[in-house]
């Protein structure tokens, strides 16, 4: 009879699986690569931007080798690897989401209609937009955060504030829409408008 | 997480960053463009062979600029970042697309779909912008140092001269005149409100179909 307890122990959670990943460079060159190849050869083939007709092989080669410079080129900058490794996986979620409430719908035999569908789609841009967001403010030292142009905006903003002039820009803009409001008269047509002696 | 693995130290020590992979940028590019726009003349017979070499010089002067080069990482890095979220955004659009009906109005709301197709490739076309302003606000020395000391010099004159509470009460001033002075428009006709919600939202239902149907 076989002792299953001697037999070797396989060590296959998650974090080992991950590590050797990217020990090999899988995480931070070989999907990346692939991602930007793929995407940025597929969107030069659509526009037909270096190819002198549409049968054009060598204009095709030419597209091949550009995605590649592009690929190779853009993953130099490290915080692009951050920025998918935090983007990717969440806006697949809200693809997964997504997919499951088209799931749900199969049941009642009927489509989104017109309103709905377009909250859904301003809904969906917001939520992608969310997360690319988060994923840009999580990136190291050489981020956009830290740059001298972004303090310079906020050493602007703090300047606003302190000199008052912030508060002031916001008292006149509100009496600028109260004359408006006031000056500007009514608009409904009809006997609804005016003092009511009057009608 | 420091995502520095042996491939890339290994590519970064044989120079594929910032030397092979912008030749190719490059080269693919200013040789590609050459040959679709035929600036030499479709009949010449060793046009090819220029086209090449205008573009293998132009690639290697390029080179020559380290600064250029990584700001052009940047530039793209960021670029790509945004076609990325675009291409996720459509992915799921064209998934809603399939389980809702489009909303059907009158000629008023094509001219509004039209109006807001048009917004939306304007911004589109926004995100090269945006590239170039993350490229100018990361890269401290090279061609982004240029930009960013301009905006600086411009926000901090404005700023230490006095210039920008003028510069304020003169907008409101100039707003009030306008405001004052305009001529009486005709009534419009109403608009209806709702278009403003739905139009722009069909638009980008849209923008998948546009983007199938290329060939």
């Amino acid at each position: 009879m076989t002792n299953l307890g001697r037999l070797p122990q396989m060590n296959f959670n998650p974090v080992n699986f991950n590590q050797l990943l990217s020990q090999y460079g899988f995480i931070d060159f070989v999907l990346p690569f692939l991602l930007i190849f793929s995407l940025v050869f597929m969107l030069l083939e659509l526009s037909n931007l270096l190819k002198a007709s549409p049968d054009d092989t060598v204009g095709r080669k030419l597209s091949a080798l550009f995605s590649l410079g592009f690929a190779l080129l853009s993953l130099y900058n490290q915080d692009l690897i951050i920025w998918l490794l935090s983007f990717i996986p969440k806006a697949t979620l809200a693809i997964i989401g997504f997919s499951l409430l088209a799931i749900a719908l199969v049941f009642t035999n009927k489509k989104i209609p017109g309103g709905l569908r377009a909250f859904f789609a301003f809904l969906v841009v917001g939520i992608i937009l969310w997360l690319a967001m988060n994923s840009l403010s999580i990136s190291g030292s050489s981020s956009a955060a830290s740059s001298p142009l972004v303090s310079l905006l906020l050493y602007q903003l703090d300047y606003l504030m302190q000199s008052g002039m912030l508060a002031l820009l916001v008292i006149f803009g509100l009496i600028f829409l109260v004359v408006i409001w006031v000056v500007g008269g009514d608009k409904k047509s009809g006997s609804s408008g005016g003092p009511i002696l009057s009608r | 997480m420091e995502p520095s693995s042996f491939i890339y130290n290994l590519f970064s020590q044989y120079g594929i960053f910032t030397i092979v992979a912008p030749f190719l940028l490059v080269f693919s590019l200013l040789y590609g463009s050459l040959r679709k726009i035929g600036l030499f003349g479709r009949d010449n017979p060793s046009k090819e062979k220029l086209y090449a070499i205008i573009s293998i010089v132009i690639a290697f002067y390029y080179l020559y600029s380290i600064s250029d080069v990584i700001f052009t990482s940047y530039f793209i890095s960021f670029f790509f970042f945004e076609i990325l979220i675009i291409f996720f955004i459509l992915m799921i659009i064209a998934l809603m697309a399939g389980i809702s009906e489009p909303y059907k109005g009158d000629d008023e709301f094509q001219k509004y779909k039209q109006s807001s197709h048009n917004v939306i490739v304007g911004l589109l076309t926004l995100t090269v912008l945006f590239a170039f302003l993350y490229a100018s606000s990361v890269d401290f020395e090279g061609f982004g140092a240029a930009a960013q000391n301009i905006m600086a010099e411009i926000m901090l004159a404005l700023i230490l001269s006095g210039l920008l509470p003028y510069l304020i009460i003169g907008g409101f001033v100039i707003a009030a005149l306008y405001w004052v002075y305009k001529k009486e428009e005709p009534p419009k006709k109403k608009r209806k409100k709702k278009y403003f919600f739905i139009a722009p939202a069909e638009a980008l239902y849209e923008l998948p179909d546009f983007t199938k149907s290329r060939k």
